[in-house]
């Protein structure tokens, strides 16, 4: 198994040998985030910036100007915390930058709360312009990074990765599609019956495991913004459920009731996912069973809701 | 042409006195520099030099420049719906603009994003950034002084329009930021303190730039509100002018009402 992480510098090796475009922007956490891969291997196109992230955003934004597809690293946490300053010169400025935040959500585990990712989506979601991307494998992972270097950017993105390794569910080869859902199992029956999971990141084999014996349709989100509308509105019929390792406002969650609302949908919706609150450090199994993401208590979730 | 700093306060003033808003003082400040920077740069072809304007509230200055040599139809649309000359600088809807600014503390960071994409593509040019002096206390600012000598930025310069106040009032009494070269010369940058409404001192320190291996900063010692006496205080940072105070600038400028 390998994180999301190791596919973001894996691919941006391979893509950076034929675009010498691409150049890689770290806030000394280069190994954590894996863009350290990049730069040993094209350190004239790799620039340290220090601890100093606000800063960082700017630079991408003056480099993007020259034709450079930059991709900035560090804390998903940290990164997106500088909102303003991604607002202004990245978003406003429409610096077709990609936003790398690394380490989100609970799953981090014992490092806790403060280097936690969980807000992140809410933030980078609300600019306008801002495309923001959650894959959910290594391989998954590796098809974005590979879009994202093939095509001419004409906005900013926000990639968000994971620490933990997962189980993978794609093939090396598979093309993405952005702003494309992708239906893993599809529940059989009449239509008004049917149940979802719409799912988003890593949490992808957690929430396949906990729904393995339901005859319920399952979707791995890796775009969140465009959201796919299409395929919320053929599978949201009944129950609606959404996980996500994030907070449940501003994340996907809302992203689907956003859609549900102007779409007339009359499903019920629930919103797995950090439930406006700070977690806590620990084993990361151990914070998901407590906080309601293992495949566990996803299934318990889905199980009582059903059966109601 | 070469342009006139008193000319470009002029346009300043008939701006901000038409539209009842905009940003007098740290305009005039700069009135020399813009000048001076318009005059003697091709800062309007695509990858030539370019002049990031960090302080964007002090945009009518360059709005005034461009409309001077010719690259702007008219100034009447201020800050007005549909218009290209937007509150503070907008690189989309104008894009002789090099940077959209306005929240304070984030265009020097563009700046040496600028500087840097120049030195890795070998283009001969320089990149001017305009920091306010109140502007300084964001910390973002001294992220930035950090790192641009790490990358011996010789094609980077920026001013610090030194007026001595802000939007409350005197920096002094704001938070006073004591010997500001001082600070930035220890952050390993080549700096100068000059007369910043002097076209001569400005073009002395400029025509050595080409002996530098560091990136410059220069101190321009200013006054807020340049050029019509009872505008040099700090309550003209955001200040339009009634009528009576618009006729008495104008004929301190240098131009009568018609």
């Amino acid at each position: 198994m390998k994180a999301t992480r190791d596919g973001f510098g894996d691919q941006l090796v391979i893509s950076g040998k034929d675009n010498p475009n691409i150049v890689g922007l770290n806030a000394d956490l280069g190994k954590a985030t894996k863009i350290n891969k990049f730069g040993e291997v094209y350190p004239d196109r790799f620039f340290e910036m220090g601890i100093a992230e606000n800063n960082m955003v700017g630079v991408a934004s003056g480099m993007s100007e020259y034709g450079y597809k930059v991709f900035l690293a560090s804390f998903a946490s940290f990164l997106t915390g500088k909102y303003d300053t991604i607002r202004c010169s990245i978003a406003y400025s429409n610096a077709p930058c990609i936003i790398v935040g690394t380490h989100c959500g609970m799953a981090i585990g014992k490092d806790g709360v403060t280097q936690m990712g969980l807000e992140d989506i809410s933030l980078m979601r609300s600019l306008p312009g801002m495309v923001v991307l959650n894959p959910s494998t290594y391989n998954q992972t590796k098809s974005v990074v590979k879009w994202l270097c093939d095509n001419d950017l004409e906005n900013p993105y926000y990639l968000r990765l994971g620490r933990q390794p997962v189980g993978e569910f794609y093939n090396e080869d598979d093309k993405f599609e952005l702003g494309k859902g992708i239906v893993h199992k599809e529940a059989e029956g009449p239509w008004q019956e049917h149940n979802v999971v719409f799912s988003t990141g890593c949490v992808l084999p957690d929430v396949l495991e906990a729904t393995k014996d339901m005859n319920i349709t399952v979707i791995d989100m890796p775009t969140i913004k465009p959201l796919d509308k299409e395929v919320i509105k053929k599978y949201a019929k009944n129950n609606i459920f959404t996980v996500e390792d994030h907070s449940i406002i501003g994340g996907l969650g809302s992203s689907v009731a956003e859609v549900m609302a102007e779409e007339g949908i009359h499903g019920k919706l629930h919103r797995i996912g950090v439930n406006d609150m700070f977690p806590e450090s620990g084993v990361p199994a151990d914070l998901y069973e407590k906080y309601g993401l293992s495949a566990n208590k996803i299934k318990e979730k889905i199980s009582n809701e059903l059966g109601k | 042409m070469k342009i006139n700093p008193n000319k470009l306060r002029k346009h300043v003033l008939d701006m901000v006195y038409e539209k009842q808003s905009g940003h007098i003082g740290g305009s005039f400040s700069m009135a020399e520099i813009t000048a001076y920077l318009y005059n003697n740069y091709d800062l309007i072809t695509p990858n030539k030099d370019k002049f990031i304007l960090s302080k964007g509230h002090a945009v009518p200055i360059l709005y005034a420049a461009l409309y001077e040599l010719g690259y702007i139809d008219t100034l009447d649309n201020f800050r007005e719906v549909n218009s290209p000359l937007q509150g503070h600088p907008d690189k989309e809807r104008l894009n002789l603009m090099h940077a959209t600014t306005g929240a304070l503390g984030q265009g020097l960071s563009i700046a040496i994003g600028h500087a840097i994409a120049c030195k890795t593509k070998k283009l001969d040019n320089k990149i001017f950034c305009v920091l306010g002096d109140g502007e300084v206390q964001e910390g973002q600012i001294w992220e930035a002084f950090m790192l641009a000598p790490k990358y011996k930025l010789d094609n980077l310069v920026c001013f610090i329009d030194y007026n001595k106040s802000q939007n409350d009032g005197y920096v002094k009494d704001i938070l006073d930021m004591g010997d500001l070269g001082a600070k930035i010369k220890s952050f390993g940058w080549d700096t100068y303190v000059i007369d910043g409404h002097s076209l001569t001192d400005i073009d002395s320190v400029m025509s050595g730039l080409r002996d530098h291996k560091k990136p410059i900063c220069v101190i321009l010692d200013t006054v807020k509100g340049k050029g019509v006496s009872f505008m040099e205080e700090p309550e003209w940072h955001a200040k339009a002018p009634n009528k009576e105070e618009y006729l008495q600038s104008l004929k301190e400028l240098g131009y009568e009402s018609n």
